[in-house]
């Protein structure tokens, strides 16, 4: 344990870590060091419950006329929809969405890397999932969309499938970054990306859970991409994405 | 009136219950657009993300864990981070020198014009109001606007170290006297 590291100094920066303020290698070693040591995670935990509960000391404001009902109409037509999300190919939105939806979140720190291709046995445990259809995108590329359930059917966010040949598969979970936040006990360690294709093939990618971004190029058309996975270290699946099947 | 708790009624929300669902966006609506409006600066702008967030809680009601906290904290969280995401999608920084009004500080750190606040939010108010100025601004424009420590010191010409110790102090003098366990 070196001196950055120890619980000295993770004590003294614990409300930077809280707060989301730590970045890069600092952030790292910080989170390192928590998911070895319970008094200090205490710590942290207690200081990021305290930073949520500042939030509750923010101004109130009237919306406009008739807000509940028209979020209330979105509800009931998203629920009827079964769980599709919007539509995330660059199109016009549609009347009444509004410019923030979750693919125009904060700017995405991207992995970009050429594909490993995987074959091997069937690692990806599919089961319970919903397909959601795939849409035409514009510039002459196929977009895919389908939302990421948990192996409970917990819905935690959407992975794009874009592209002709390479297909760029970006995974969108805001729910992890919730996750990332507000508890220093998340889940911890590497994750994989992992893309299978109809016939089997396999692509994988290491997922740090300190990128934002997710993405992976396949080296196959977007219409040959089965399903996208989280997978754990231990090959255990955290939530995956099927797309249906044309 | 509902008479019932955040939690029952977002446990309804969350489950898609009509009449649960119109309480609870009703009873929260002021919080989460007023805090939308606090960091976007556009009523137009503001009611799409205050929609957005609520439509996001609904969609990870499931990340949400009683034992880490309430659910208006939640939302709260939730709305701020959508906000944060439409003022940088749009190439702006929440509460530069450039892009913010002088009042911006002075709106969202005087505290006292609150009104009609539950016992909960009202002993944050408190509690947050009886910290040093210094450190209360500091621990509020980083908390409720989003802005690294960094971006206060240039909003503010202090060192970032001054800002970062003001920070550090603020919140753990805050979950001190909040009582939060450790």
């Amino acid at each position: 344990v070196t001196e950055r590291t120890s619980c000295e100094h993770v004590r003294e920066v614990a409300p930077d870590v809280a707060l989301g303020l730590l970045t890069g290698e600092e952030r790292a070693e910080a989170l390192d060091h928590l998911e070895g040591c319970e008094a200090c995670r205490a710590e942290v935990a207690s200081l990021a419950v305290t930073a949520d509960e500042v939030l509750l000391a923010s101004p109130e404001a009237d919306p406009p006329p008739g807000f509940a009902d028209r979020v209330l109409a979105r509800l009931t037509s998203e629920r009827a929809a079964g769980d599709v999300l919007p539509d995330v190919s660059g199109a016009p939105r549609a009347a009444g969405v509004g410019p923030v939806g979750p693919r125009a979140s904060r700017p995405r720190r991207t992995l970009r890397v050429v594909a490993l291709a995987a074959a091997a046995a069937v690692l990806v445990v599919v089961a319970g999932l919903v397909a959601v259809g795939r849409d035409g995108g514009g510039a002459g590329d196929d977009v895919a969309v389908a939302v990421m359930r948990t192996g409970g059917g917990h819905v935690v966010g959407e992975v794009t499938a874009a592209g002709s040949d390479p297909t760029v598969v970006t995974l969108d979970v805001p729910g992890w970054d919730e996750v990332l936040e507000r508890w220093g006990d998340a889940p911890a360690g590497d994750y994989w990306l992992v893309a299978e294709q109809e016939d089997g093939t396999r692509t994988m990618r290491a997922l740090a859970t300190d990128v934002e971004d997710w993405s992976m190029q396949v080296d196959a058309p977007v219409d040959d991409i089965a399903t996208v996975s989280m997978v754990d270290s231990d090959g255990r699946v955290w939530c995956t994405g099927w797309f249906a099947p044309t | 009136v509902w008479e019932v708790s955040y939690e029952a009624l977002f446990a309804g929300y969350a489950s898609g219950d009509p009449e649960a669902a119109a309480a609870f966006v009703r009873r929260v609506e002021r919080n989460v657009y007023g805090l939308a409006l606090a960091i976007v600066h556009d009523p137009a702008e503001a009611q799409d993300v205050a929609q957005e967030a609520l439509l996001r809680a609904w969609r990870f009601a499931a990340s949400f864990d009683p034992r880490r906290g309430s659910v208006m904290a939640w939302l709260l969280g939730i709305t701020r981070n959508v906000a944060l995401d439409s003022v940088r999608g749009r190439g702006r920084r929440p509460a530069t020198v450039a892009d913010v009004p002088a009042a911006w500080s002075v709106d969202t750190t005087d505290l006292g014009d609150v009104v009609d606040r539950r016992d909960d939010a009202a002993r944050v108010i408190d509690l947050v109001r009886d910290l040093p100025p210094a450190q209360r601004d500091a621990l509020v424009s980083v908390t409720l606007l989003g802005l690294s420590t960094r971006e206060v010191s240039e909003r503010d010409a202090i060192p970032h170290g001054t800002v970062k110790t003001r920070v550090r102090l603020a919140l753990r003098k805050l979950r001190d006297d909040m009582g939060v366990r450790q």
